[in-house]
């Protein structure tokens, strides 16, 4: 008797310590979103005090004023476009690739697969140095061009890797009966593989996205006013007499936003595409 | 029939082939060039063929062997922690307990934002003003530090940005390898009267083990091509106390336009990608 009321009475003791250190992880990880959120929408003379307010009437001019600052809007266009087209160019090129990886015996086909993927692993000083100076004597530095192909040398590996792993999910002698009943092998890709691996498309494209909205060494090196996004937008907030913390904050909910809602759109598949499809 | 199903695969893989050759392979080759060539953008002496001199410049220069200490121990540190909490974070949650659901949602959170922003937010955090970080640590009775002054503590404020975003990715990836234990498994050893400790010792850490070397790999690599928070939080400073390696290579070529000698340790630092990767790979392939 006495023993199992000790044991009870232990585990009592850790469910109440385990739902203080939640607690703790939950507070540490989620402050310096809740943080940046309740600045956005924090009047100006509020956000340089210490203690911090934590309630306060919420006020919408951060959002207005940059929306009616004419370059964010600009820039929110330019991340949008620069993204999209990036990300579908890339699958354009590697969904096909990867199927080839996945379906035919090609010789050394393992390395090479491997060997597009480590393009994505190289540091990114060491693919903008030469594309900088490249672009530079083609006269596309501050373009959308020059970045939409500046994301695809880390999105189409990526694209590549992923779709090798979905397509290999599939039978093989799926599309071979296809062929059998009369298909073309390009037929029993379009019509049999590519509705079957949808979902691994679209969860390729939102990481596509994501990696190209969220980058900011390249758009830095590469942009100066035209073809600038939002990531670098928002570092521009920083100058050397003030930050517009205001402002700031409400650029990076903008930014936060969509990645969020993929994000939770994504579960499933977000562990897989973030470990390069290493872990399901 | 046969040539045709022979020059199938070329047909699909063509496309790629195109890509890779005109954005990675012709601007790498182009980058090692250049690494044998000096040439300073601000002056007008063209490009000319200097040997191997960037690369002995480059071992002889104090400024590279400290950026490459600063990258050595914000690595290091950066992965340790993340290693440790994550892992402690993964065991603690993985159990059934109310609101599991909602804390398992809050932890993608960091992961996917934005480095830049995580890093403007977070100097804003260490700012010694008013800064959240000194509130707290007013609240607990000390007196605030000038977190981003301080050469030492400039690093592990930096450090500490890196830890709160990349945690969330360990513990994602060992509750993935911790769902893959069959339950029959540790239900079994539990009822043949194995502790806790021994049923994660012997099955949990095993299995766990290629997951963890994929965790390893990925955030080394991730680790040395990281620069975008040190440009808003510190820029390098103060002094070089947080000039890692990548973004050391980042001022060399765009603010002070010495594209010979940038790509030279734009390779450098590739190698030692490289090397350490084919490291992992062989450690991972061991644990299989």
């Amino acid at each position: 008797m006495t023993i199992s009321k000790e044991k009870m009475s232990a585990q009592h003791i850790w469910g109440v310590v385990r739902y203080f250190l939640v607690a703790i992880i939950v507070v540490f990880f989620s402050v310096p979103v809740v943080w940046t959120v309740l600045t956005s929408v924090k009047p100006d003379i509020l956000i340089p005090k210490m203690p911090p307010s934590w309630w306060f009437r919420p006020t919408g001019e951060h959002y207005v004023s940059i929306f009616l600052e004419k370059h964010l809007g600009k820039a929110l266009w330019n991340s949008f476009i620069i993204a999209s087209v990036s990300t579908i160019c890339s699958l354009a090129v590697g969904v096909p690739a990867a199927y080839a990886f996945s379906r035919f015996r090609i010789p050394g086909g393992e390395n090479l697969a491997f060997y597009f993927l480590t393009s994505r692993m190289a540091p990114p000083i060491s693919v903008i140095l030469p594309l900088f100076l490249i672009f530079k004597t083609l006269h596309l530095i501050d373009t959308r061009v020059a970045l939409i192909i500046a994301y695809m040398t880390f999105n189409f590996s990526f694209v590549i890797w992923m779709m090798r792993g979905f397509f290999n999910e599939i039978p093989k002698d799926l599309d071979e009966s296809a062929m059998i009943e009369g298909c073309s092998r390009f037929g029993a890709f379009c019509k049999i593989v590519l509705p079957l691996t949808a979902p691994g498309i679209a969860a390729s494209a939102v990481l596509c996205f994501i990696f190209s909205w969220n980058e900011f060494l390249f758009a830095l090196i590469l942009t100066n006013i035209e073809a600038k996004t939002l990531p670098v937008a928002a570092a521009g907030f920083i100058t050397d007499r003030m930050v517009l913390w205001g402002k700031l904050c409400a650029t990076s909910v903008v930014i936060y936003l969509p990645v969020m809602l993929f994000a939770l759109l994504l579960r499933r598949y977000l562990v897989r595409g973030l470990t390069l499809g290493a872990i399901k | 029939m046969v040539n045709r199903k022979k020059i199938e695969p070329f047909f699909y893989l063509l496309p790629a082939f195109i890509v890779m050759a005109t954005i990675t392979v012709y601007p790498f080759i182009y980058n090692v060039l250049l690494s044998f060539h000096e040439w300073n953008l601000t002056t007008f002496r063209g490009k000319h063929f200097v040997g191997g001199q960037n690369y002995l410049g480059i071992f002889r220069n104090p400024d590279v062997w400290n950026s490459l200490r600063v990258t050595g121990i914000y690595l290091v540190t950066c992965v340790g922690f993340e290693f440790i909490l994550g892992l402690a974070i993964a065991f603690l949650i993985h159990s059934e307990f109310r609101g599991k659901a909602v804390v398992r949602g809050l932890l993608l959170f960091p992961m996917i934002m934005c480095p830049v922003i995580a890093g403007l937010i977070w100097r804003w955090i260490f700012n010694a003003e008013w800064g959240l970080a000194n509130y707290m640590v007013n609240l607990i009775g000390l007196s605030g530090k000038p977190w981003l002054v301080k050469p030492r503590l400039a690093l592990f404020s930096v450090i500490l940005a890196d830890i709160w975003q990349w945690t969330p990715f360990i513990v994602l990836i060992v509750l993935a390898g911790l769902q893959a234990i069959p339950e029959e498994l540790t239900e079994a050893s539990e009822v043949d009267g194995a502790s806790w400790w021994q049923i994660q010792r012997y099955i949990s850490l095993p299995t766990l083990k290629p997951v963890l070397l994929i965790g390893l790999l990925l955030r080394t690599i991730d680790g040395l091509r990281f620069v975008d928070k040190i440009f808003v939080m510190t820029y390098g400073g103060p002094g070089s106390a947080t000039s890692v390696f990548g973004f050391f290579a980042y001022i060399r070529g765009f603010k002070f336009f010495q594209m010979g000698r940038t790509a030279a340790l734009s390779i450098i630092l590739l190698a030692i990608i490289i090397f350490l990767a084919n490291v992992f790979i062989r450690l991972f392939r061991g644990a299989r």
